[in-house]
């Protein structure tokens, strides 16, 4: 029994040695790709565009007991050179691992063309040491394929060898509708004659401006989205609040008046901070989004439970009276004759709610959601111009000039019908008067006009 | 339509005068105030430049004030601002003369501006949670990572790092927060930012991977003022040589050696 | 037409009612039989509406009795919603609802209160607004309205739930002289159709010519009361001699 256990163990044992043999090779012996990376070049994108400049980037560790003295890395067939195309040579100094030093100084002389890199060291890289190797104003071909880059060096024996393919191809694609649009527009020379003024150029470059508006619209879609989902949330839970807000029980009262005070005293930038950073140590899963939409839902509530109480405040008492008059209960009296009218009124208000509420979408960018001041903010440092965010407040405007309109129309129909409910003969007592009234003589409040309810 | 003609006009015109007016005001000159080096940084970098109350220090700090001193310059410090924005503001030329927020020297960057002479080397840092089972920057392939909007941590790892999220935040020490929170899986950022980070304020974090991207950080200037360009890079060759610059350096980093000699 | 005057519908025992510090009904003691009209006169400020509103509990009662029909109203533990249901109330200022037509307006309580029917809630009420005279405004939005059919339908709206007593609030105070005949009409009808009512008003004609009984107040407390021959032609309180004086 034991023996075919200690069998058992050796075995495992000796596999377990072997894997960790395979798995860690013990130093590398010979130049080794690290990795062969180009440099995201797509307008608004995250893709490698062919046919235009690109950084192409070739990192590599050489061996352990040996000097390169020669490096030639070999190009795909079709990739070009932009006519400021250059080197850039680092060698980084290992020495210690937890903090690497550059070398700039490395001597060499170098042959840059369409098909191969040529790199002559005079001294050679040194053992261990990292070689980083990026050529700037790289053209891969503009058709859409994964390319690997080749090449060979010269140890310090005068020895050639192969050097090892990276695992991972440059996947290029091979330009797209917008991009050639895009070359097509910056060739023109009304956006050259443009873009030669400094401010034009920073403010509302041509080809900036369009390059910016699909990744801007996505962004502005998701802008929508949270308003359009936080906003319908807020409207419940800011109902609910408003009738705790003028609950008969104290205690419900205080508890919603902080609810509302703590919200509406503190900035909602703060309250995405802490929702932000704090959420994800008691909730996980939630995504970005989720919790942005939550969070602004959670802002405005508050906000519209005060114009929800407001408005209901502002019904006329003659109308609950009324309702209590014809039996009707708190609860019906609220659904059936106070809310209803309440909604008219509030509307207005609650539309400027709204349009507060999809600009402080922008807030969230501080955070890391996607939405439009994110991908303007991306898009306006890739370039170091404002343009985009030029862009994204038109596409701000979008949403909340059509809105304003409706504001403005909503108000001048209330207007319109206030006026008009109140009755002809109601209008003509506006103060206080002794008239006839009946067949008597008597003073008529001047409140009594006010009273129809209908104000 | 001749009256939309007119405000095309009119708009034109106007645009072109308040473009030639900015442009006007920034031409050429090597400071914008005479006398005095206005300052613009993010302060979130220590033990580089970090706001102490409302007062910038740290090895930055120090090192541009002995420069101000060796120019005979008062020196000003524009209030923080968010680090993506810095550049932008600085080639705007109304406001800035030089940026100081450990800034890497790329050939990107120097598309837009100028850099001075290196005067401190550094590299990337791949920074989890102290439990977390990553050990080198390739495992976080597929994972929600985060980085500084717009520097070269964020741009090493979306060039590096295949099917990552990238979440960009403000400031480092957010992202910091994000990552205890466990709203992201690793922190790109520059390496000895990280080190100071996890020494002090986050000792419940570790560096998975120091990556050698060979990395310099330089003081920035207007694109083409070549006039302080020069005095900074010649007043730092000064301070190199008198031993001023590695006094500074040893009083921050003890245990290295200076990254210019 | 036989109305039957022997059952008591809303007793009034030692009512009394403060504002705060200010005691504005002072023991009020009142019965009102069934089919009869009380109409209440005094000046502003004498506790008449105070007094109205009390019996539908609009106003809680400070202290005292108030029973309607077979139950004390004034008990904590009786259903005031249930109560309301048979009393019917017209406001001074209409208070019609005004984001409904006066046909809605009407068959809102009848749906919700009365659980009545949809179709059963709206016979109702045009059967209502055809006895107020405003059977061309059916649909008619409260804004549509002059007052006086304003009034109309608030009457047609308190009638269509069954009520056992009508009370009136100046139910004419806020109408211009020519719109208030219309509504004067109406209850006139409703009078002599046996509906027990309770009018504060200042229509003195009104009052002589429908009241049962005419009960006049003044600080609070009823001064005098009697039939409209005894307390116009002969009264017997200085206070209302001089009220009635005053305003003839």
């Amino acid at each position: 029994m034991t023996y075919v256990r200690v069998a058992v163990f050796s075995l495992l044992f000796v596999l377990l040695l072997g894997s960790l043999l395979i798995a860690f090779p013990q130093s590398a012996e010979a130049l080794e790709t690290e990795s062969v990376t180009a440099t995201r070049n797509e307008d608004g994108g995250t893709d490698i565009i062919g046919g235009k400049p690109t950084r192409l980037s070739w990192e590599g560790r050489v061996g352990n007991n040996e000097k390169v003295m020669q490096i030639v890395i070999n190009f795909p067939e079709g990739c070009e050179l932009a006519d400021d195309a250059y080197l850039f040579l680092q060698e980084v100094i290992m020495d210690d691992p937890m903090h690497p030093r550059p070398d700039n100084a490395v001597k060499h002389e170098y042959e840059l063309t369409q098909e191969s890199l040529i790199i002559n060291f005079t001294d050679g890289l040194r053992p261990g040491n990292k070689v980083i190797i990026q050529v700037y104003g790289f053209q891969f071909p503009a058709i859409t394929a994964d390319y690997y880059i080749t090449g060979t060096y010269v140890d310090d024996k005068g020895l050639s060898h192969i050097l090892k393919e990276y695992s991972r191809p440059v996947s290029v694609i091979g330009g797209t509708a917008l991009e050639n649009f895009l070359v097509w527009l910056s060739e023109r020379d009304w956006v050259k004659a443009w873009n030669s003024n400094a401010f034009c150029n920073s403010f509302l470059n041509p080809v900036r401006a369009v390059a910016s508006v699909p990744t801007l619209f996505g962004g502005w879609l998701i802008s929508v989205a949270l308003v359009a989902l936080g906003f319908p949330l807020a409207i419940p839970v800011g109902l609910g609040i408003s009738f705790l807000r003028m609950s008969k029980l104290w205690i419900l009262r205080f508890l919603s008046s902080i609810y509302v005070n703590v919200i509406r005293g503190t900035p909602l930038f703060l309250q995405i901070y802490i929702a932000f950073l704090g959420l994800p140590l008691f909730i996980s899963g939630m995504d970005n989004f989720t919790t942005g939409f939550i969070v602004l839902a959670l802002n405005s509530s508050a906000y519209l439970a005060e114009i929800f109480r407001a408005g209901i405040q502002s019904i006329h008492k003659g109308q609950f009276e009324a309702a209590s008059s014809l039996g009707m209960n708190g609860i019906k009296t609220m659904f059936f004759v106070i809310i209803p009218q309440t909604v008219r009124r509030v509307i207005p208000t609650m539309t400027s709610e709204f349009i507060l509420l999809f600009k402080d979408t922008s807030l969230l960018a501080a955070v890391g959601v996607f939405e439009m001041m994110m991908f303007a903010k991306i898009q306006s440092n890739i370039s170091a111009n404002i343009t985009p965010y030029v862009v994204a407040a038109g596409f701000y405007l979008l949403v909340t000039l059509p809105l304003t309109r409706v504001i403005s129309v909503f108000e001048k129909k209330l207007a319109a019908t206030d006026g008009k409910e109140a009755p002809p003969e109601d209008k003509k007592k506006k103060k206080p008067e002794t008239k006839r009234v009946g067949l008597f003589k008597t003073t008529v409040p001047a409140a009594v006009n006010q009273d129809t309810g209908n104000g | 339509m001749s009256k939309f003609k007119k405000l095309v006009a009119v708009t034109a015109v106007l645009v072109l005068a308040l473009s030639m007016a900015l442009v006007g005001c920034s031409g050429g000159k090597k400071l914008i105030k005479d006398g005095v080096l206005v300052v613009g940084s993010d302060c979130d970098y220590p033990p580089f430049i970090i706001l102490d109350g409302d007062k910038p220090v740290g090895f930055e700090m120090d090192l541009m004030q002995a420069i101000a001193d060796d120019l005979g310059y008062e020196l000003e410090y524009l209030p923080p601002q968010n680090f993506d924005t810095l550049l932008t503001t600085l080639a705007g030329g109304a406001k800035m003369d030089i940026a100081v927020s450990s800034l890497t020297i790329t050939e990107d960057r120097a598309k837009s501006v100028d850099f001075c002479k290196p005067y401190f080397d550094s590299n990337q840092a791949c920074v989890v949670r102290g439990d977390s089972p990553y050990t080198k920057a390739k495992d976080l392939e597929g994972k929600v990572v985060g980085a500084q909007s717009g520097t070269t941590g964020e741009a090493w790892a979306n060039e590096h790092l295949e099917g990552i999220t990238m979440k960009p935040f403000n400031q480092t020490s957010e992202g910091l927060m994000a990552l205890q929170a466990g709203e992201i899986e690793a922190l790109f950022f520059d390496a000895p930012i990280a080190e100071y980070h996890l020494a002090t304020n986050y000792p419940t974090m570790k560096i998975a991977e120091v990556i050698p991207t060979g990395e310099q950080y330089g003081f920035a200037v207007r694109k083409g003022n070549k006039d302080l360009l020069e005095e900074i890079n010649a007043s730092l060759d000064r301070l190199i040589a008198d031993g001023t610059y590695e006094k500074i350096f040893k009083k921050y980093f003890p245990n290295l050696e200076p990254s210019v000699n | 037409m036989t109305v039957s005057k022997d059952k008591v519908v809303v007793s009034i025992r030692d009512l009394h009612k403060y504002f705060g510090s200010l005691e504005v009904l002072k023991g009020i003691d009142l019965d009102v039989m069934r089919g009869e009209v009380v109409v209440i006169l005094g000046p502003s400020g004498s506790g008449k509406s105070t007094l109205l509103r009390c019996v539908n509990l609009l106003e809680k009662p400070t202290k005292g009795e108030i029973w309607f029909e077979d139950n004390l109203i004034t008990d904590p533990k009786s259903n005031v919603n249930k109560t309301r249901e048979h009393i019917g109330m017209v406001f001074q200022s209409f208070n019609l609802f005004p984001h409904l037509t006066a046909k809605r307006n009407i068959m809102l309580a009848q749906r919700k209160v009365l659980k009545r029917s949809k179709e059963e809630a709206e016979r109702i009420a045009i059967q209502q607004l055809e006895k107020v005279g405003l059977s061309d405004k059916i649909e008619y939005l409260p804004a549509q309205l002059s007052g006086g059919q304003q009034q109309r339908v608030a009457i047609a709206r308190a009638l269509a739930m069954d009520p056992h007593v009508m009370l009136f609030d100046e139910a004419t105070s806020a109408l211009d002289p020519e719109l208030v005949r219309g509504v004067l009409d109406v209850m006139r009808e409703l009078a002599l159709g046996g509906m027990t009512m309770m009018v504060v008003t200042h229509e003195m004609g009104f009052a002589r010519e429908v009241a049962d009984r005419v009960v006049f107040m003044d600080e609070g407390v009823i001064v005098e009361q009697g039939t409209p021959a005894e307390v116009f032609d002969n009264p017997q309180s200085p206070r209302t001699q001089d009220f009635l004086g005053h305003i003839t």
